[in-house]
């Protein structure tokens, strides 16, 4: 086996579940989301060279996919931004509670804006500085938009959209 | 840092370790309430955020880009390897000696692949018969019967061309058959490790390894690859 093929599929092994789950998170749908992952490998094949430290290789990775989700999304020109049900989302590990189940359905119904940082903080344990780098943003931006997408979440939770901002004014 | 400031930090940030936000969390009672909310909010946030990961999802990724990286080209280059690949293995299987040129032995080829990835550790999953239609394809062949229980299918290369590798399941535990096209021998023999039991044989269009655990019935492995697998030359 050649030398790129190993180092690829050293990559394919260590990362490829980590991308799926953000993948999922952010198409919404799993076999989406494996068609975007398959596709963002093919893609790294293609150009494993310009991959210099393999440290960043999971940053690369998922540069490469936002990228490709972006360009799917461009050609199948979605007519509204849609609603997703909880009862739709991914079966996911052993977490079945109703908070779990509000909760899932609350980060899909997120706006892509908001939704993006909060995964990549959390399933990726990204810092702001870093989520900022990965999204072009300055870090302030992404602070602004890690503190909104968790005050929204919580106030779906306690089923008051207004509840999380009556509690900052202190 | 103020109480508002605080909380807007919190929600941005929960496991902050910047030592104005410890310090304000240290001295204001409500704030730190605040965080521990937000920290266990977090908790379930993550578990919420788990999902399920596809079994075979890595093979499928490497088995499309293996796919993805045969072409045209490929095909006209692996004749040329095919050819240079049976003089320099009959020179160095009778010579004795390590050629140091493009193609290693085949024995060192299947021992280093099957040291890299040995059939049981692999997914004790069956691979779905549409892989294993796919997988055959590239390396020109057919599925015509039963492989039995099929744990793991990829291709691999050797330089330049690809091969194949199955685990399928013997008497004595997982079996490795390395598929390999365009690698031709003259003879079957038995391949040289002490982990293992190892054969190497001719097939129609190149050779074929199958290795299991010490004292594994090849034989049998062997003829059920040959009655399911018919190969185009
Ligand atoms: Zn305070």
């Amino acid at each position: 086996m050649g030398r790129k093929q190993t180092r690829f599929e050293a990559l394919v092994h260590a990362l490829s579940a980590d991308l799926f789950r953000y993948a999922v998170w952010l198409c919404r749908d799993r076999s989406q989301a494996e068609d975007l992952v398959q596709e963002t490998f093919l893609r790294a094949w293609r150009s494993l060279d310009t991959l210099r430290d393999e440290k960043a290789a999971k940053g690369w990775l998922i540069t490469i996919l936002r990228r490709e989700h972006a360009r799917q999304y461009e050609r199948h020109v979605p007519i509204r931004d849609y609603e997703v049900d909880p009862d739709d989302l991914p079966g996911t590990g052993d977490n079945t509670s109703a908070e779990a189940a509000a909760l899932r359905g609350a980060v899909a119904n997120l706006s892509e804006d908001y939704r993006e940082p909060l995964l990549l903080q959390n399933l990726g344990g990204y810092s702001c500085e870093e989520i900022a780098q990965l999204l072009g943003l300055s870090s302030g931006a992404v602070m602004t938009r890690l503190f909104r997408a968790r005050q929204k979440l919580r106030a779906v939770l306690d089923g008051d959209e207004n509840a999380a901002s009556r509690e900052l004014r202190i | 840092m103020n109480c508002l400031e605080f909380h807007r930090r919190s929600l941005a940030e929960p496991r902050c370790q910047e030592s104005e936000f410890l310090r304000h969390k240290r001295d204001c009672t409500h704030c730190a309430d605040f965080s521990l909310g937000v920290t266990q909010f977090d908790k379930s946030l993550t578990e919420a955020l788990q999902v399920e990961v596809p079994n075979n999802l890595a093979s499928r990724i490497i088995l499309r880009q293996s796919l993805d990286a045969e072409g045209a080209q490929r095909t006209r280059k692996r004749r040329l390897y095919a050819w240079a690949a049976s003089v320099l293995l009959a020179l160095g299987l009778a010579g004795g000696w390590f050629m140091a040129t493009r193609l290693p032995p085949v024995d060192r080829a299947v021992i280093a692949r099957i040291s890299e990835v040995p059939g049981s550790q692999v997914a004790a999953e069956q691979v779905p018969y549409d892989t294993l239609v796919r997988v055959l394809r590239t390396l020109g062949g057919e599925l015509s019967g039963s492989l039995g229980e099929v744990s793991y299918a990829s291709i691999y290369y050797i330089q330049d061309f690809p091969c194949g590798q199955l685990v399928l399941t013997g008497m004595k535990g997982p079996v490795n058959v390395l598929l390999m096209p365009g690698v031709y021998i003259e003879n079957r023999r038995a391949l040289r490790s002490k982990q293992w039991n190892g054969i190497i044989v001719p097939t129609a269009n190149g050779s074929m390894a199958i290795v299991g655990e010490q004292g594994e019935v090849l034989d049998d492995v062997e003829q059920r690859v040959r009655s399911a697998v018919i190969w185009r030359l």
